[in-house]
């Protein structure tokens, strides 16, 4: 009989659920949802190949004439992604971060492999000889990309 | 209380202008044939309304949302439902008895048309006033478990057997004490026919209580309507159709058109419990009538007594959970038999004084 | 935990068994003894009766491929003292086999099977020895060092010819209903019903084949590995650090514990320190995800009683345990918050206040469920005086977790073997006495409670204490010097352990998971035997079976 009286309770209050997908709820800062790269911010350390349990990305760098360590390439396979966090805590430049992206799924998994078109890798320093060169690349507005959002969300 | 047996007439109006251009036999049997088109039509569409109201009920009380999306408030959510059901493909899995599987689902929606032939929705709504009005509910409320049988041992599936065996153990347990509680009612009232029990529950005693058998035998009500509940297959009863132990029970291989009969003759049969109780313990469609459209305020009366009734159905659901199966049987036949038998005891007492 | 009377074991066993055993005690203070293969049975005999070692805890083994050995490890123990022992058995790689240790203890029938599995020991006398995660026509022992992987895939069965069962009685075959009509003396006719994977209400993919005659079950069969991944094979493929996310995936409901014990395990091993900060937060980290687990658990029992409201109340709850953990990792279910050295980050400030809401609604909560659930008449009727588990079973199957207290037996590895912090907090360990379903449900409830005495304990101590570091030193490519360790927690569902093997390279070289629900679950045919169907759906929920964990 106490049931009884909980459920008639429960049925008079608000429910608790929120309409989704017409209303949505916030992430916490630290969520670990899809994938945000800035390839201005990264120096091709390799640190986030390295703590990646299961080998979904890919680092391809090129060290330039002025012994510098340049990045061509940044390839993520996303179908093996366990989303830990393990490589955005070993970037230690804040290049890769996860957003909270929540919308990761598709229906192919090409699309899922994923990786930074050739506009948006930094160019290299112009070649000028000697000490007065322009500093390389870091421009102000860092170009990003956001990887695992609008290609893979149809 | 203003007088509200006037019939609105229908017979006389309706089988003269057939008899305009057809033989008086085949007008009355088109007539007949009409009525209980219509009764289909009721059937149909209270399951309609039944089951959005279950859902929406059972999702507040979960605290939850109900169905929301499909129409205002989710109203269209079963004709959704509905239109999903018919268009899809007709299984008929290979290794089934062919006439028991085909036919299981017709007998359990044709045991629920029967049922509710004989409710008397308004004084002068009922489709057939017969003199074992009761008689003939309680008959055609257990030929259901002949349709569960057939579903479940047809289907070549053990997990349907199982169910089939439980649902017919659990009907015809539960036959026993429902009918000795009806038998409390029908005693206070002297006569078996629907129409004259919900006359016989007129008036009001001190002015403000009005004369309704719950309050004569309140035991008999409650015995009712868990039997109801049992007749049914509803928690905390639903063994047959154990949704946690056996998939789906005597459902189980069932899918499209036929699911949908089935599923259709359960809310109809859930209504047509809780009509009955209103009948028999609830008063019918007794009730104040206004001036404004007084031939319609008794089936307003009789529905929303019913619809209370149904939505304590779906309040007991949500809360409760269900029996195993012997104690189940420990239930209706330890308890709940000696209990009726104990009513009817009370109940010719009761008869004894007041007449 | 370290072996007590050390010298006397070692000096009565060398006494009585020669050159057959050498007895030697490694730096973490367990008793090791070698033992040549003819002798083991009499050598786990000799233990368990005279030397009280009444529980075999684990059973694995190891394959040495430099020695040309596969070592099969026996780890044994004694609940009452407690006190734990580890018997290995080295065998010749080329033809590894020893007698089997079923007829000492019952328990050992699915572990054996599974060492067979992986390495490919045959264990002589064994009742049934066949592959029990990977399916019959597997070619190869996956866990040997020489494996090669090739794409092979199960057999494809014609839909009316469903894999056989093996009963003890011999085989026979599922979708017949009256071949096993009569069987002689007079038996009813029974058939076999199959809970197949796919079911609303076996937690997982479980497949169990039941006898039943009429309702009343007389024989069961539970066929597991459908969830199997290798995740002990996996593991050795990847970094120390690197594992962590994939302990999160085997009890996927409490995924803090699984990191916990991990990382204490490897702690163990490398000798590191943790600092206090990060031991206080995992402590309340753990408990939060006990509570979170027995919720769950709690629900499900509820759910496949026919109860379907209180299951979506406890989502309520569990909601804002996610919300919490969300708040500090970043992942709600798979959490991956451990770290050798400590955890990930420290506490946001958001933390302890919502966390200090929590605990105030949550007795207000479980009152709530006790209303509905616990209070209800049909439910203690449908669970009360279900299934009768009593000590010498329990024993006897080497049961542990909520289930072995609800026997009466005082075991519970936080009080037992105090692990991390656990010694300075004050809860108690609630016992049960008939060792029924019901008991199965309510000690859930009651470790609940206190849980939430744990955590309010914890958020005290933490205030207490001030901010501080959450990460000890631990050197960027982990390389722990050769050894091995063993830690054993209590998670939810029982003795959770982790044996790491380490032969000082950066992967672990091999990485057991004690799994408390596999070994649990063989007790599931005894327990169930002569129960109805419906009770069989309760007593299977009172296991509290999460598959992940069962199939690694």
């Amino acid at each position: 009989m106490r049931g009884l009286r909980v459920t008639m309770g429960v049925m008079l209050t608000k429910p608790i659920t929120v309409e989704y997908p017409f209303k949505k709820l916030k992430f916490a800062p630290v969520y670990r949802g899809g994938f945000c790269f800035y390839p201005a911010k990264c120096i091709g350390c390799k640190l986030c190949q390295t703590a990646c349990p299961n080998k979904v990305i890919s680092v391809k760098t090129v060290r330039g004439e002025d012994k510098k360590i340049r990045l061509t390439g940044y390839e993520m396979d996303l179908q093996y992604c366990l989303y830990c966090g393990l490589c955005v805590e070993a970037c230690n430049k804040d290049a890769l971060v996860m957003t909270d992206q929540i919308k990761l799924a598709s229906y192919d998994r090409q699309v899922l492999k994923i990786e930074i078109p050739e506009e948006l890798i930094p160019a290299p320093p112009p070649v000028t000889a000697r000490s007065t060169a322009a500093a390389p690349a870091k421009t102000a507005e860092s170009t990003t990309k956001n990887v695992g959002q609008s290609e893979v969300s149809q | 209380m203003p007088d509200v047996t006037q019939g609105l007439g229908a017979y006389e109006v309706i089988v003269g202008w057939l008899s305009g251009f057809t033989p008086h036999w085949l007008a009355e049997v088109l007539y007949r044939v009409g009525a209980g088109l219509l009764i289909l039509t009721l059937i149909s569409t209270l399951a309609l309304v039944l089951v959005y109201i279950l859902r929406k009920v059972m999702g507040h009380m979960q605290c939850r949302l109900g169905p929301r999306v499909t129409g205002p408030f989710g109203l269209l959510q079963t004709a959704a439902d509905a239109v999903k059901l018919m268009q899809k493909e007709d299984i008929i899995p290979t290794n089934v008895d062919r006439f028991l599987f085909i036919l299981a689902p017709y007998v359990v929606f044709f045991s629920c048309g029967m049922i509710f032939m004989v409710l008397p929705l308004s004084p002068t709504w009922i489709l057939n006033d017969l003199e074992v009005g009761v008689l003939f509910f309680v008959a055609f409320g257990s030929l259901a478990s002949f349709g569960l049988l057939m579903g479940g041992f047809g289907s070549n599936n053990k997990y349907s057997l199982v169910g089939g065996m439980r649902s017919v153990a659990q009907v015809v347990s539960y036959e026993v004490p429902m009918v000795l509680a009806i038998l409390g009612a029908v005693m206070l009232a002297g006569s078996l026919s629907m129409h004259q029990i919900v006359v016989a529950q007129e008036g009001m005693w001190l002015g403000f209580i009005p004369k309704w058998f719950i309050f004569l035998q309140p035991l008999g009500f409650v015995i009712y309507f868990l039997c109801g509940l049992a007749e049914t297959g509803q928690t905390p009863f639903d063994l047959p159709e154990g949704e946690s132990e056996l998939v789906a029970g005597y459902n189980t291989e069932y899918s499209g058109m036929r699911f949908a009969l089935f599923f259709l003759a359960e809310f109809g049969n859930l209504f047509a419990i809780s009509a009955m109780a209103t009948t028999l313990f609830l008063g019918g469609w007794h009730g104040p009538v206004f001036s404004f459209l007084p031939w319609l305020w008794p089936f307003v009366w009789f529905m929303a007594k019913a619809m209370a009734l149904t939505f304590c159905m779906m309040w007991v659901r949500s809360t409760w959970l269900r029996f195993r199966i012997d104690q189940m049987m420990d239930f209706a036949w330890k308890i709940l038999v000696p209990l009726s038998l104990l009513n009817i005891f009370i109940t010719a007492g009761e008869v004894a004084i007041i007449r | 935990m370290k072996t007590k009377d050390v010298e006397k074991k070692k000096a009565a066993l060398s006494k009585r068994f020669g050159e057959a055993v050498t007895v030697t005690l490694p730096k973490d203070g367990i008793l090791e003894a070698v033992v040549a293969p003819p002798q083991v049975v009499e050598v786990l005999r000799a233990l368990k009766e005279d030397y009280d070692f009444h529980q075999l805890h684990d059973l694995t083994a190891v394959d040495y491929i430099k020695d040309n050995q596969i070592t099969v490890v026996y780890r044994l123990m004694n609940l009452e003292k407690p006190d734990m022992m580890v018997v290995k058995v080295p065998l010749d790689r080329s033809q590894p086999e020893v007698a089997t240790a079923t007829d000492v203890y019952p328990a050992a029938n699915w572990l054996e099977r599974e060492v067979y599995d992986y390495f490919g020991v045959k264990f002589t006398g064994h009742p049934n020895l066949t592959r029990i995660m990977l399916w019959d026509g597997f070619e190869g022992h996956p866990f040997r060092k020489d494996f090669q992987a090739f794409d092979q895939a199960p057999p494809d069965y014609d839909p009316f010819e469903t894999a056989y069962v093996d009963f003890s009685e011999g085989r026979l075959q599922l979708t017949d209903v009256s071949s096993n009509g009569n069987r002689g003396n007079g038996s009813p006719r029974t058939f076999i019903l199959n809970f197949g994977p796919q079911h609303p209400s076996t937690h997982g993919v479980f497949r169990a084949a039941v006898e039943l005659d009429g309702e009343t079950i007389v024989d069961l069969k539970p066929v597991i590995g459908y969830l199997h991944r290798g995740l002990e094979k996996i593991v050795e493929n990847r970094t120390w650090a690197q594992v962590i996310p994939y302990t999160d995936r085997t009890d996927y409901l409490a995924t803090m514990n699984n990191n916990h014990v991990y990382v204490l395990a490897v702690e163990k091993l490398a000798g590191i320190q943790v600092p206090p900060r990060a031991e206080l937060i995992r402590v309340l980290m753990a408990e939060l995800n006990r509570i979170h687990s027995h919720l769950m658990a709690i629900g499900c029992l509820g759910l496949d009683c026919g109860a379907i409201t209180p299951f979506l109340y406890v989502w309520r709850e569990r909601e804002k345990i996610y919300d919490l953990f969300e708040m500090v990792c970043g992942g709600r279910l798979l959490t991956t918050y451990f770290r050798i050295g400590g955890v990930a980050r420290d506490l946001p400030e958001e933390f302890l206040p919502c966390l200090k809401k929590l605990l105030t609604e949550m007795p207000g909560y479980i009152e709530q469920y006790n209303n509905i659930l616990s209070g209800n008449e049909i439910f203690q009727m449908r669970l009360k005086k279900v299934a009768h588990l009593t000590k010498e079973m329990a024993m006897k199957y080497s049961i542990t977790g909520p289930m072995l207290r609800s026997t009466g037996i005082n075991y519970d590895v936080r009080k037992v073997d105090p692990y991390s912090l656990y010694s300075q907090f004050d809860f108690q360990v609630p016992l049960g006495k008939n060792g029924d379903a019901w008991d199965f449900y309510w000690l859930r409830v009651l470790e609940m409670w206190q849980s939430l005495r744990i955590v309010w304990q914890a958020t005290e101590y933490l205030e207490e204490m001030g901010p501080g570091p959450v990460m000890g030193k631990v050197p960027k490519a982990l390389k722990p010097p050769a050894g091995e360790a063993y830690v054993h927690i209590e998670s939810p569902k029982g003795d959770l352990g982790c044996y790491v093997v380490s032969d000082g390279g950066p992967n672990p070289y091999r990485f057991r998971w004690r799994p408390p629900l596999f070994i649990n679950l063989q007790s599931l045919p005894e327990l169930v035997r002569g129960w109805k169907i419906a009770d069989f759906i309760a007593i299977f929920a009172g296991y509290d079976a999460v598959m992940g964990e069962i199939d690694r």
